[in-house]
């Protein structure tokens, strides 16, 4: 599957960096194509573009504050919203649960 | 018409007792009536009378008034006008504001689980433990029976005051922090209306003694309705008064309290006698009633460095309750759980590593010397307990001003050996008397000078009067045997002053006693090689070195702005007063406001200064904030600050900060192994200590704070034995990597569940430009995510051994993520 995804926490120093390294592990692992877009202290980074949307199969927002950009996934019908923690607790749980 | 003075009325603290002590000794000096009037409250008082002036309730901004009649009127206001703009504005010791209300925050209030305890007041820092020990202040039963001997009474009343007052004056020899105190104490006995109360009292028929109570309950209760907590702190100065009186009448000494051994005192009301007659080392800890910071107990109690905590309500614990008074955070807890003991052991620890004896230093390790400025003898103890490495200015003049004759040798022998003794051959620079104009002395009758600041003030007063100076030398030489004794002479102008006190000098002693000089006149800053050569020292005064370059009479606000301080102007002279020194290998020192400023430090090393001298209270700051510097950053810093045109663009340039901040995110110091911490409460209190006593942020409650904010939003356990405590806060001052290695896994309120065995802390302030540091942080987060890398972490064997797998790790190699 084609899965995008976006962390955030909110002071964005540690949380959604780890979301994003274990999502981008577990995406791997399970041979899945992810990319990741951090929404953290340093703003915005890995943007998720026009290009990457094309194709895209669900999409996992683990965020514990308001997404930006949000609207760019409205086409898309497979949107997981959870805590940021859960990314990095059991990431494997959420791809299994998006099939 | 008489004359008159209008000015507002400057202190913070408003006229409260010590400078209304030393507004009546002025006055009074002049011979003339002088009456004060506050265009705010309506009142009105004669100066003379010092209750009656407390009464007029004047604070800080009042519009007032002094009015004076007869032949030398206006000179005595233009006197007046002087002192009000320089010396009085000394008496209200900084640090008086009104106490903030006591708050547990959330760490301590996770300890106390549910276990009492009383939010008060702090107002004397540190932590103490003991059983408490209530102490009552009664007043034996007077003897209320009438008399009909006026006379004899009223004899015994006077003797009595006089007895007091002389007591009150003699103990205040010798022991300059409370003089100011003790004195005021003594004029207050001389309050014509109050004094007034006490014969109308015998004249009604009562004794002595009760006239007394029954004077001082009337006046206690006008003091204690009044809405101005410093009048109302008055109340007790006039307690104490009530005691000494009543002892003096009943022929008693004031009754000592034997104290059973470490204990924490607790009273609804404490004066200063009582204090300073307990066992003070056996007194862990005070907790006082209602009051002020600004009550002469709590001021004693700073001085001594006993923790003191004031509440709002008369505290009352059964005797023998283990208290422990917070007096940082000013609480009270009573049978704190056993818990707490490890979490104030960390406290303890950690800040005595910020006061430790020894050099201070830069993050690179460039010694930076920190001296105590004393203004008293009696602060010198608690100036070498806060880690003064020496005392870099005693203010003599002290000793001399508000009194009726000079000291005597003796006097002055006392007061300087004490300071050497409490050194314990550490250096000491006396200096030599600053007194003239701008500061006159009762006992000599000076000229008046239309410009008393550019006048006789120190070294070229000294020709005047040889006599005062010979005095203070011999007594000098004397106490010099006590100890690493150096002399400083103030306002040197040329060298041909210095040559004069020399010369004196060396008629008083055939000691070779280091002679030095304050360099605080622009023609010496810029004629300091000729000085060099005969100076043995050299210690910038910065504040009168400003005022003279500027112009500007530092007592005036419409003039002198505290941005002259890091002007480029000011900037170039010291910049060129460190060159001279460091070409001439004289050694260099810098006293005065400047010093204090934690934000000014940057300056201050780049422009090269290793040896600064400050109030004792602002030495852990100016320690932590050196910690946390780059020398050659700073150096960098005062370059391009010597090469702006404006204060407000130097005040930018040190706005912008990271430059003169150590790059450094983290270092050995903030790799803890084998903690041995037994809660998370204990773990967290230690990464934040550690990080203010480093120098990295400013204040560790409030950083302890910051992480707890975090923690309860949710738990930063991560999973596999990791924790990533953070916070964004405006207390950090250098975003910092600190890693807290556990003996023993800690319960962290983990994402698995799992206890945890290492916390890494990820601070930083969130508006320092430049984001390397978060992209450092981003990067150890994700990599937390890898085995490997956590089980390196795990078994690296020392701090440097970490550090490095830390640099292998986190060093940009290449982006954390293809853009």
């Amino acid at each position: 599957m084609k899965i995008l995804a976006i962390t955030a926490c909110p002071t964005g120093i540690a949380h959604t960096y780890m979301a994003a390294e274990s999502l981008e592990r577990a995406g791997a692992r399970l041979g899945h194509q992810v990319k990741v877009e951090t929404q953290g202290a340093m703003g915005i980074e890995n943007r998720i573009t026009a290009q990457d949307l094309e194709g895209a199969d669900a999409v996992i927002l683990a965020c514990d504050i308001p997404v930006q950009g949000r609207e760019r996934f409205d086409g898309i019908p497979n949107i997981l919203e959870v805590p940021v923690q859960l990314a990095i607790k059991n990431p494997a749980e959420l791809f299994a649960r998006l099939q | 018409m008489s004359p008159e003075l209008a000015f507002t009325f400057p202190l913070a603290g408003g006229l409260h007792a010590r400078p209304a002590a030393a507004l009546r000794g002025r006055a009074l000096a002049s011979g003339l009536p002088v009456c004060l009037v506050n265009g705010r409250s309506g009142r009105t008082a004669l100066l003379g009378n010092l209750l009656e002036v407390l009464a007029t309730d004047t604070r800080r901004g009042d519009p007032c008034r002094l009015l004076a009649e007869g032949p030398g009127a206006e000179a005595a206001l233009a006197d007046l006008a002087a002192f009000l703009k320089e010396a009085f504005l000394a008496t209200d010791t900084p640090g008086e504001a009104a106490a903030p209300r006591g708050h547990a925050g959330t760490a301590l209030s996770r300890l106390l689980a549910g276990a009492p305890f009383v939010e008060g007041f702090a107002v004397a820092p540190g932590v103490g433990s003991g059983p408490a020990l209530m102490v009552r202040t009664a007043w034996t039963a007077v003897d209320a029976s009438p008399s009909l001997d006026h006379g004899a009474e009223r004899a015994a009343l006077r003797r009595a005051l006089d007895r007091s007052g002389a007591v009150l004056r003699e103990a205040a020899v010798g022991q300059p922090a409370r003089q100011a105190i003790l004195e005021a104490q003594a004029a207050m006995l001389q309050d014509a209306n109050w004094v007034g109360a006490m014969e109308a009292a015998i004249h009604a028929g009562s004794r002595a003694p009760a006239a007394v109570v029954q004077a001082l309950a009337e006046a206690r209760a006008g003091l204690l309705a009044s809405d101005n907590p410093y009048l109302r702190e008055r109340a007790l100065d006039l307690t104490d008064l009530g005691d000494r009186l009543l002892a003096e009448l009943g022929g008693t000494e004031l009754p000592a309290l034997p104290l059973p051994g470490p204990c924490v005192v607790v009273a609804a009301e404490l004066t200063p006698s009582r204090l300073l007659a307990l066992d003070r080392d056996l007194v862990r800890g005070l907790v006082l009633a209602g009051g002020s910071a600004t009550s002469h107990t709590a001021i004693l109690a700073r001085t001594f460095g006993i923790p003191c905590v004031l509440c709002p309500e008369s505290p009352s614990f059964p005797a023998g309750t283990p208290l422990t008074v917070d007096g940082d955070r000013g609480l009270v807890l009573t049978a704190p759980p056993p818990a707490l003991d490890a979490y104030y052991a960390i406290q303890a620890r950690e800040r005595g590593r910020s006061t430790l004896p020894g050099p201070a230093a830069t993050a690179d390790g460039v010694p930076i010397a920190l001296h105590a400025n004393l203004l008293s003898a009696a602060e010198a103890p608690g100036a070498f307990r806060l880690g003064a490495e020496g005392i870099g200015l005693f203010r003599s003049e002290m000793l001399f001003l508000d009194r009726e004759a000079p000291p005597s040798e003796e006097e002055q022998y006392e007061a300087y050996r004490a300071v050497l003794e409490a050194a314990q051959g550490r250096p000491v620079v006396l200096r030599l008397l600053d007194v003239g104009g701008d500061k006159p002395l009762p006992y000599l009758p000076l000229a008046r000078e239309a410009n008393p600041f550019l006048g006789r003030r120190g070294v070229r007063w000294y020709a005047f009067h040889p006599e005062l100076v010979r005095t203070q030398l011999h007594a000098a030489a004397r106490a010099s045997r006590h100890g690493d004794l150096r002399l400083m002479i103030p306002m040197v102008a040329e060298v041909e002053e210095l040559r004069l006190v020399r010369a004196m000098l060396c008629e008083a002693t055939p000691d070779p006693i280091p002679l030095g000089i304050m360099v605080e006149v622009p023609a010496a800053a810029l004629n300091l090689a000729a000085l060099c050569r005969e100076a043995a020292f050299l210690c910038v005064g910065t504040n009168d070195l400003v005022q003279y370059l500027f112009a500007a009479d530092r007592g005036d606000a419409q003039v002198a702005r505290p941005s002259h301080d890091w002007h480029p102007a000011t900037l170039r002279i010291l910049a060129r007063i460190a060159l001279d020194a460091a070409q001439a290998g004289c050694p260099l020192s810098l006293c005065g406001e400047m010093a204090g400023r934690p934000g000014l430090l940057p300056l201050l090393v780049g422009l090269g200064y290793r040896s600064l001298s400050l109030a004792p209270a602002l030495l852990a700051e100016a320690r932590r904030t050196l910690a946390g510097l780059d020398s050659a950053r700073c150096r960098a810093l005062a370059d391009r600050a010597l090469g702006l045109g404006a204060a407000a663009e130097v005040e930018e340039l040190l706005a912008e900060g990271a430059g003169n901040r150590s790059g450094t995110l983290t270092g050995p110091e903030l790799v803890l192994l084998d903690a041995p911490c037994a809660t998370k409460e204990e773990a967290l209190k230690l990464l934040a200590e550690r990080c203010a006593a480093l120098g990295r942020a400013r204040n560790p409650l409030a950083l302890e704070e910051a992480l707890w904010a975090r923690e309860l939003a949710y738990a930063t356990g991560v999973g596999f034995g990791f924790a990533v405590p953070h916070c964004k806060s405006a207390e950090v001052l250098t975003p910092t990597l600190a890693v807290l290695r556990l003996a023993r896994p800690l319960a962290w309120g983990s994402l698995d569940g799992q206890p945890v065995d290492c916390a890494l802390l990820l601070a930083t302030r969130g508006d320092d430009g430049g984001d390397d540091h978060l992209r450092v942080f981003a990067r150890l987060a994700r990599k937390l995510m890898d085995e490997g890398f956590r089980a390196a972490l795990r078994q690296a064997p020392t701090p440097e051994a970490l550090l490095e797998v830390l640099a292998a790790t986190l060093l940009p190699q290449e982006p954390p993520c293809a853009p």
